[in-house]
């Protein structure tokens, strides 16, 4: 008897909480538009260039590599906006998270190189997650507790925290084999030097094996698949894919934590709480919901999030910090979110289109010699075209509305005055 | 005397309702004219019409014998009209003077040349008695002090008719009379004003003439030496039809909210609630009657946790739930109807269904390990469709999509849903029509024959007096009289909630004893 | 490492190196205080800074002529202002949204104008591009002054209008009946459209007038200081003036402070990393942030932002 219900039930959800593509997909592709007068501008053929562009991005298995690399931190920076902004805490601050977080998986991964990988890598990922919710405890309890607005604090824990970065990487790394102090005072001692000594520029050293995340490739040749499905020839063709060994777990990660978001938003206490705060703050304490404690716990989830975008990219990508690693992923989060109308699965769709725009960019100057920049400003007008559709898109929805409350009341009234005057 | 304003045939319609009526008014010069009647009676739809921030659906408006048009406010202050919002106008960090000139060219454009407007505002409010300093920050200023410089805004537009929207709501009984002394002196230099007000005894101390609306037409307009508060009360409230609700008696049970010398302030930090002693008990509404802004906002809020009460005890069946937060105090049974349903009663952006579920969410059988349970929500939500008979297409659509009525059905199954042991009903009608009015009621009278003891404060008298056991009236923040309905005289209640007439001193022990008379007598 | 650090602070030039840093964010901060005061947050600065500056080589390289470049800078600032005014002002998009958007735009088309003007090919995209720059114009008279003249009265043309800007701003804002008309608009639109102020026209003209002063701040990095183009040459100075906006508390005095507090920090900061000496320059970098978080901490109850910051204004519908 239930089975009917759950059907119904999910299908008229979905409805409510689908998103509509429209807006974006026609913004994105106003902006295709509008970029190819900038790419005739510059004496290419924008369709050559388009072409170029999404055959960089998807065209081979090495493009499809690329593209999955960029478009993961876009997903978790997305979705930490995006769960900020629905329980009313607009995190600009993911940069900032983005950063500590991937010095924490780093400073796990040295500190600890001995444990095992199973033991490692979560911790790893852990830890990330953990360092970005501690950069935005300062600015969540300022809003929680005395409602300063997080805007302001959280851009500016962003500079406190790349400034931060910017000096780790450039202190010596003290090798545990002759830093006097071992044990826990070696631990946090890292906190205080990342860079690799033997190296002349600033960067971390690289992680050891047993802190990456594992690829496809390293999953397909594990022992246990390898005596499974070792005869097939399928399974030696798929091994000689050698981009398999780029695609590392991180962007199945995404795609996970989007789903988890997406649950954690609409099918659970906690997400209805943040919701409810999140849209009129006043009618949810009259509910009798703890508006500071929500808040906060919104806050902590969307740095958690933000932060786990930089432990991905060090633990799946790059393997070590290095100046600059990440620019912008944290403040491109806030376009990816609100092209992807604020839905954690719709966030997926929008990390993947700036993520294969950047993916796709190099070949497109390769082949038609468009300046790979071309691709940021298709972004900025995608973004530009979909916030003024949606906002356009809203107020006449409420104008309609209004309209057709009006006439329904009206009936209601002349039915009323009829029975009156019968 | 000449007219200065004449009004004919004003018609202004919203969606759905009719506010102003074919409207004739005629103001002479140097008059204070009040415009009287209950709120939602088209007083103020009347007089925005006149200012320009409506536009009416037809009529015509004379200035000085001219017919002329007004578009937008600007129109009417260069008519010579000014009009003092009930929401100021007043920008709160500049100063006084800055307000007066703001959007004026100043002296010496376009220099601001500050110093010269302060002494032109100085001697303006010399002239008038509008004693302000000009060089203060508005939010400096109590509201008294920020009204008058409304009116200074006006009089430095060289206003000749000044428009007062319930002016008195917001002031103290000590401003109430400065403000009186300004609009005499205002009168005497031939200045005319229309005063809007529900509230009859200001109106016969200040006012030359009255104009009654109702339901937004107009009844009279009246010479203020012709006529009495009793005549005027039965224009403004005399409905013939009084909704019929069948309530059987029933002999009040044990006593469940218990409010013992409560007082508490208001956001302004001034004393809202004094001392205010009561009980209700199971089986019985307590009606809380009182012209709005008397307190009783301010004592749902204290009741419902949403206020810090500044002394004194709530006690919920027993327990004292003083200053509990509103988690705690809906966990002892509490429902509260808010007043404002679009602000605080519902979240509009959330479906019908988690609407409904906003008070218990979070419990069995509705979640389980913090997860929703999406069957249980949908068949909690289905049956509080059906059995509120909430009009909507399916309980997945926003609640923004509902009409009014639909919507406060919807706050009225999460609030009742429980069975609660007391509900606090604010203004639980407002603005709804006919039939959403009469099934709200109905239901609040069921939950009283189930067991539930019920507060209802409603600024409409006439709705206290048809659903009420008891009646409270609260005037200043007081109650100041408990009375059994079936006793309850209509023109008492009203002088009461006038403050010219009190039945208790404030003191518990005569409360109590009034209570015990009631109890006795409706036996 | 003590009197290597003295030596920077006995050198003239250090402080005139303050002077310099100090001026596109002055130029930039302080433009957009008007816009901010209005209510609208002007997150957009670092795109118009970064258009002024590719517009300034533009200009200058094609004409010839440096003051065509300033010019260009400045209509190019303008014109990222009138899109932002469009989006923030007319359609009442989210005003952080659409600046984020606007500078990752800025980002893109500085970058493809430059190469598409200077063409072609990708060695001449390499290669660095020389154009006219603006001339040091030494004040007669105050620049003989030893010392203060050096530090203060030898500069280069936008560093005088960066002076006057402040006390220009501070004036308008205080004691002009328009400046009145842009603090109320910021605080309570509503309140200021019922006397009769449009609060687009006020909103309007502060971006535009934002988008000039960004734009001449983008020129004096890109035709001033260095005499070329590098990619992202702002490289963020269009948010250290929003901070310093934040830092100011949204009075021209103190934003004119948290811009020298800034521009010290970064003179420091340069002279530290050429010196070589172990000192740690990001925590210079960082100090003025810090500042600033705590100054946001302690702004609560009396609110500095404008009542009205950040949300677009539509008169109720009657």
């Amino acid at each position: 008897m239930n089975r009917p219900i759950r059907l119904k039930f999910f299908w008229q959800e979905y409805l409510e909480r689908s998103f509509s593509l429209t807006i974006p997909l026609a913004a994105i592709l106003a902006a295709f538009a509008l970029s190819g007068l900038l790419i005739l501008a510059w004496g290419s053929s924008p369709l050559e260039a388009y072409v170029a562009l999404f055959s960089g991005a998807f065209g081979s298995p090495s493009a499809i590599a690329t593209t999955l690399q960029r478009l993961t931190p876009l997903v978790f920076t997305g979705l930490a906006v995006t769960y900020g902004y629905r329980g009313g805490f607009f995190n600009i601050g993911a940069e900032g998270q983005l950063y500590m977080g991937a010095i924490a998986a780093v400073w796990v991964a040295i500190t600890f190189p001995d444990w095992p990988s199973w033991l490692l890598v979560p911790s790893c990922i852990l830890a990330s997650a953990l360092m970005g919710m501690v950069w935005v405890i300062l600015p969540a309890l300022l809003k929680a507790r005395r409602g300063i607005n997080e805007v302001l604090s959280t851009l500016l824990m962003n500079y406190i925290a790349i400034q931060y970065f910017e000096w780790v990487i450039r202190v010596d790394h003290a090798m545990r084999d002759f830093t006097p102090p071992g044990g826990l005072g070696w631990a946090f001692y890292n906190w205080l030097g990342l860079k690799d000594p033997t190296q002349p520029h600033p960067k971390s050293p690289f992680l050891v094996e047993a802190a990456h995340l594992p690829t496809l490739k390293s999953i397909l040749e594990t022992p246990l698949l390898q005596g499974w499905l070792g005869g097939s020839e399928w399974y030696q063709q798929l091994l000689s894919v050698t981009a398999l060994g780029r695609i590392s777990l991180a962007p199945f990660l995404g795609l996970f934590a989007a789903l988890f978001i997406y649950f954690l938003m609409f099918r659970t206490v906690t997400g209805y709480r943040a919701r409810a705060v999140g849209i009129n703050p006043e009618a949810a304490k009259f509910m009798g919901i703890n508006v500071p404690r929500t808040l906060f716990t919104t806050a902590l989830v969307s740095g958690a999030l933000a932060g786990l975008a930089g432990g991905m990219e060090v633990l799946g990508t790059q393997h070590r910090v290095i100046p600059n690693f990440l620019v912008n992923a944290g403040f491109d989060g806030i376009p990816v979110a609100l092209i992807g109308q604020l839905n954690p699965l719709a966030v997926l769709l929008s990390a993947t289109f700036f993520g294969a725009l950047r993916a796709g960019a190099n070949k497109m100057q390769v082949v038609s010699s468009v300046p790979v920049a071309v691709v940021y400003v298709i972004q900025a007008l995608a973004i530009m075209f979909a916030i003024a559709g949606t906002t356009i898109d809203i107020g006449l929805a409420l104008r309609k509305r209004r309209v057709a409350q009006m006439r329904r009341e009206q009936e209601t009234l002349e039915v009323e005055s009829e029975a009156a005057n019968a | 005397m000449s007219e200065l304003l004449r009004l004919e045939k004003m018609r202004k319609t919203f969606p759905g309702v009719l506010a102003n009526d074919d409207i004739d008014l005629s103001i002479e010069q140097g008059e204070i004219h009040a415009l009287l009647g209950e709120n939602g009676a088209g007083k103020t739809t009347l007089m925005n019409c006149v200012y320009g921030v409506y536009r009416p659906d037809r009529g015509r408006i004379f200035w000085k014998g001219k017919e002329v048009t007004i578009h937008q406010a600007r129109d009417a202050i260069a008519l010579g009209i000014g009009m003092v919002h009930q929401h100021f106008m007043l920008v709160p960090p500049l100063t006084v003077a800055e307000n007066v000139i703001l959007g004026l060219p100043s002296p010496r454009e376009p220099l601001l040349d500050i110093k010269a407007v302060e002494k032109e505002v100085e001697e303006l409010s010399q002239r008038y008695g509008l004693a302000v300093n000009p060089s203060a920050q508005i939010w400096q200023l109590p509201v008294g002090v920020q009204q008058r410089v409304e009116i200074l805004k006006a009089l430095y537009r060289k206003a000749e008719l000044l428009i007062l929207d319930e002016p008195t709501a917001v002031l103290t009984p000590i401003e109430v009379d400065e403000l009186f002394a300004v609009l005499k002196s205002l009168k005497e230099k031939g200045i005319s004003v229309i005063f809007i007000s529900h509230k009859l005894e200001e109106v016969m101390k200040i006012c030359d003439r009255i104009t009654v609306l109702r339901d937004g037409r107009k009844i009279a307009t009246l010479k203020t030496t012709e006529t009495t508060p009793r005549e005027l009360a039965k224009m403004m409230v005399g409905r013939e039809v009084f909704l019929k609700i069948d309530k059987p008696p029933l002999k009040p049970g044990e006593i469940v909210l218990k409010v013992e010398a409560l007082s508490a302030k208001d956001n302004r930090g001034l004393p809202a609630v004094r001392n205010v002693s009561f009980e209700v008990r199971r089986y019985e509404i307590l009606g809380i009657a009182g012209v709005d802004g008397n307190g009783q906002a301010e004592l749902a809020d204290v009741l419902s946790g949403m206020r810090r009460a500044s002394s004194g005890r709530v006690e919920i069946l027993g327990k004292d739930v003083t200053d509990c937060t509103p988690l705690e105090i809906i966990n002892h049974g509490v429902a509260y109807i808010p007043p404002d349903r679009q602000h605080t009663g519902l979240i509009l952006d959330f479906t019908v269904a988690e609407n409904l579920v906003g008070k218990s969410f979070f419990k069995s059988p509705l979640s389980k390990w913090g997860i929703l349970r999406r069957e249980s929500i949908e068949e909690f939500a289905q049956q509080a469709i059906q059995e509120y008979g909430i009009r909507t297409p399916g309980a997945q659509v926003k609640a923004k999509l509902l009409s009014g009525g639909n919507q406060q059905k919807v706050v009225l199954a999460r609030e009742l849903s429980g069975n609660p042991d007391l509900i606090i009903a604010s203004q639980p009608t407002r603005g709804l029509d006919v039939g959403a009015t009469e099934y709200v009621r109905t239901k609040m009278v069921e939950a009283r024959n189930r067991g539930a003891a019920i507060l209802l404060i409603s600024t409409e008298l006439e709705e206290v007096l048809t659903l009420s056991d008891r009646i409270a009236v609260m005037y200043g923040g007081e109650i100041v009289g408990i009375v059994p309905a079936d006793q309850a005289d209509i023109h008492e209640i009203g002088e009461m909630m006038a403050g010219t007439k009190r039945l208790v001193d404030g003191t518990l022990t005569l409360k109590i004893q009034e209570t015990e008379k009631a109890y006795e007598s409706s036996d | 490492m003590l009197d290597q650090l003295l030596s920077i602070f006995a050198n003239v030039e250090f402080y005139a190196a303050i002077i310099r840093m100090t001026t596109p964010l002055l130029l930039a901060a302080m433009g957009s205080l008007l816009a901010e005061k209005a209510g609208v947050v002007t997150f957009s600065m670092e795109g118009m800074m970064l258009m002024g500056a590719v517009g300034g080589i533009i200009g200058s390289g094609v004409t010839g002529n440096v003051w065509m470049g300033v010019l260009l800078a400045i209509l190019f600032g303008i014109s990222v202002g009138l899109i932002y005014a469009i989006m923030a002002v007319s359609v009442g998009a989210h005003q952080i949204v659409t600046s984020v958007g606007l500078n990752l735009g800025a980002l893109g088309l500085s970058a493809v104008l430059y190469p598409l003007v200077f063409k072609r090919g990708e060695e001449v995209i390499q290669t660095v591009i020389r154009v006219p720059s603006m001339p040091l114009l030494k004040i007669p008279i105050l620049g003989d002054i030893p010392f203060v003249g050096n530090v203060f009265f030898n500069h280069l043309p936008p560093v005088y209008i960066g002076y006057l800007l402040a006390p220009v701003v501070w004036f308008i804002l205080y004691r002009t009946s328009w400046g009145l008309k842009v603090r109320a608009v910021g605080e309570h639109p509503h309140a200021a459209d019922t006397v009769g102020i449009s609060v687009a026209k006020v909103r309007y003209a502060t971006i535009l007038f934002a988008g000039a002063c960004s734009g001449l701040a983008g020129a004096f990095l890109s035709i001033g200081l260095l005499g070329s183009y590098m990619e992202n040459m702002t490289a963020g100075r269009g948010f250290i003036a929003y901070t310093a906006i934040v830092f100011g508390k949204w009075e021209p005095t103190g934003v004119l402070l948290g811009t020298l507090l800034f521009g010290m920090a970064d003179a420091l900061q340069l002279r530290i990393q050429a010196l070589g000496i172990g000192i740690p320059y990001q925590f210079l970098v960082m100090f003025p942030y810090v500042v600033t978080m705590i100054a946001l901490i302690s702004l609560v109850g009396k609110a500095s932002w404008p009542a009205s910051y950040g949300s677009p204004f539509r008169r109720e519908a009657g």
